[in-house]
């Protein structure tokens, strides 16, 4: 028994003795402890803010944020914040990590690139164009050739931005007359704009007042001008068929209120659908049984990629057929050829350019069956189609501008039904 | 001279890892490089050196029943010295060692010393056995991570040496490598000690012996025969 207490008592006074000297040394180690967590944490931050106090994780008083803002941290004497970004491009499953260090002045002061697994390097001059710029970002732009990789980026750091402002922590920066109007092009012609959402089009030379500036559509579905009016520049698209509309450039509709810029806007643009009426009635044309009656369409209200349409009478039947244009790989424009029935059925589908366009990126990729892939959407109506059967693996552009062709020549077929009648 | 004797066998003749086959687990693990084996050797080292002079200063005191559990108190409240020590003023190394840090606890290196030497002497002796038996601890770990990373790795301490670069083999730095290595060295020290080590692997060291009850393994063994 004796024995026994002893025992306890031994060891709890082993135990005690260990705790204390256990509680003197986290004593004095403990706050080197968290203060070499805080500088390893804060490592990256430092790096593009090096002249930072020290930082605060604010992300979670900001509420949702975009997937691709990680973690905002806020320098402590007011510098601005650092912010943690991650993308991610259809060209590699990785993210691309991004440190940017935004100012209490609302400019960009560095940006660092902590992950880039993309096949294609957009150079390593490109981040630092973004230093010293607002969130206008009005002194950067893309890198061809990377055009995905760098839109993410451009995105990534647009949507830090955005958090920001939100947030009323910076204010928002000045865009330019020409950032405005980049941004209304894709309102006025949706049809000349990309999977990314940039409008592909060609500068036009030698405009005449109040016209300033005029594009014509990489894919023939139109032209875009900008016009000058008393309440400033109006952009004004102009279809395949000769049909305007205009907006402002806080990206408001003023086709019924700026007629005199939608007008001169019209006068300017060469129908597209007539310049090219010759090569587009020779293919519709070849798609017919001979002895048909085909007749262009005029005057199709549609702002989508549709390049010309027709009306082709074939015997007692009337049958409807749209040429569209969508921008495929490359932004290389790919010409689609849709016959309707009556019943908004389709009769045939035609790519008239090649099918895929072979890119670095899709030297392996082949479609099996090219034959087979077009003919499943014969037969189909708007009802019964959906964007999921355009899919074609490794193949996503083409596939886009499949999906994108099917939807305006939908589009266009309805149109085409009231304006005839 | 006694003393001396106490100190150095520790380095080869009675080398823990290479005679004694103790601490097999963190030897390796944590020889993939020279850095992390010389970290981990140092901190066992510390470790053994300071229970084995608490344990040896409470030998009297500590009763025999309960003696197993207040070594491991002892030892994991150094460990736990040490390892918040080491996270606070060589984080890097800390990050290194891993859980292999906190494992020092349960190495048999540190309980073996506490039961076959510092509990039956003196302060200055156990200290001294402390040293030798750390010593010979990190010699065995440094060795090892120094053929296993120049052979694996081409680098030594992270410096890398052109010449032999292009040559790594990488598998000595991964698990096969280790047993290979420390296999080598293993016969390598026999050779050199001629066999003659182990000189503690007696009952006089085993933990079992109180329950045991036998004068050494062999009778046991001639006993079971003789059944």
């Amino acid at each position: 028994m004796k024995e026994n207490i002893k025992s306890v008592v031994v060891l709890t006074a082993i135990c005690l003795v260990v705790a204390v000297l256990l509680a003197v040394t986290n004593h004095f180690t403990a706050p080197i402890i968290e203060a070499n967590k805080a500088a390893k944490a804060s490592g990256s931050l430092l790096e593009v803010m090096p002249e930072a106090a020290g930082f605060e994780n604010i992300t979670e008083t900001l509420g949702e944020l975009p997937a691709t803002v990680k973690e905002v941290h806020k320098e402590t004497s007011g510098l601005g914040h650092v912010m943690i970004l991650g993308t991610t491009t259809q060209f590699s499953s990785d993210e691309m990590g991004i440190t940017v260090a935004i100012g209490a002045d609302g400019k960009i002061s560095n940006v660092l690139l902590t992950g880039y697994y993309e096949s294609k390097d957009f150079g390593a001059d490109y981040p630092a164009t973004y230093i010293g710029q607002d969130s206008a970002l009005g002194g950067v732009d893309t890198v061809a050739g990377t055009t995905f990789s760098s839109t993410a980026f451009k995105d990534a750091i647009t949507d830090a931005f955005n958090v920001l402002i939100e947030n009323n922590l910076v204010a928002a920066g000045q865009k330019s007359e020409e950032q405005l109007i980049a941004e209304t092009m894709p309102l006025a012609l949706p049809g000349c704009v990309n999977s990314l959402g940039n409008p592909v089009t060609v500068p036009v030379e030698g405009v005449a007042a109040p016209i300033t500036q005029a594009f014509k559509a990489k894919n023939n579905c139109g032209y875009i001008y900008v016009v000058s009016t008393d309440a400033g520049s109006v952009v004004v698209g102009v279809n395949a068929f000769g049909v305007a509309q205009a907006f402002d450039l806080e990206g408001n509709d003023v086709t019924a209120t700026a007629a005199d810029a939608v007008a001169a806007a019209v006068a300017a643009a060469p129908a597209t659908a007539t310049a090219n009426l010759e090569a587009n009635l020779a293919t519709v044309t070849n798609s017919f049984p001979e002895g048909a009656v085909i007749t262009p369409v005029e005057g199709l209200g549609t702002f989508s990629d549709i390049a010309a349409a027709f009306t082709a009478t074939v015997g007692e039947e009337t049958q409807y057929a749209v040429i569209t244009q969508p921008l495929g790989y490359g932004d290389e424009a790919m010409k689609m050829l849709v016959v309707f029935n009556a019943n908004g059925e389709v009769l045939a589908y035609k790519t008239l350019s090649e099918m895929i366009i072979h890119g670095e990126y899709y030297a392996d990729h082949q479609l099996t069956d090219e034959s087979a892939y077009k003919a499943q959407f014969v037969g189909l109506t708007e009802a019964t189609y959906s964007d999921d059967m355009t899919l074609i693996g490794g193949a996503t552009m083409t596939a886009n501008a499949v999906a994108s062709n099917f939807r305006s020549a939908f589009e266009a077929f309805n149109l085409i039904k009231e304006v005839v009648a | 001279m006694k003393k001396l004797g106490i100190l150095l066998k520790g380095i080869i003749k009675e080398n823990p890892v290479l005679v004694l086959l103790l601490g097999a687990c963190p030897t390796l693990a944590t020889t993939t490089g020279v850095i992390s084996a010389l970290a981990m050797g140092i901190a066992a080292t510390a470790v053994l050196i300071c229970s084995n002079i608490v344990i040896s200063m409470l030998r009297k005191v500590i009763p025999d029943k309960v003696r197993i559990p207040c070594y491991i108190v002892v030892i994991a409240g150094f460990v736990s010295v040490v390892q918040m020590l080491m996270q606070a003023y060589f984080p890097d190394l800390y990050d290194m060692l891993g859980v292999y840090l906190a494992l020092i606890v349960v190495n048999c290196i540190i309980l073996g010393r506490a039961e076959m030497f510092a509990r039956k002497n003196g302060v200055i002796d156990s200290a001294l056995d402390g040293i030798g038996m750390g010593l010979g601890f990190t010699l065995a770990l440094v060795a090892m991570g120094s053929i296993r990373e120049i052979i694996g790795a081409g680098t030594w301490a992270g410096i890398e040496l052109t010449a032999l670069k292009p040559y790594a083999v990488s598998i000595v730095t991964a698990a096969p490598g280790g047993f290979l290595v420390f296999g080598c060295l293993i016969a390598l020290v026999n050779k050199l000690t001629a066999g003659k080590g182990k000189k503690e692997f007696s009952c006089e060291g085993c933990p079992n012996a109180s329950s045991c009850g036998k004068t050494s393994c062999e009778s046991e063994v001639k006993e079971d025969e003789n059944k």
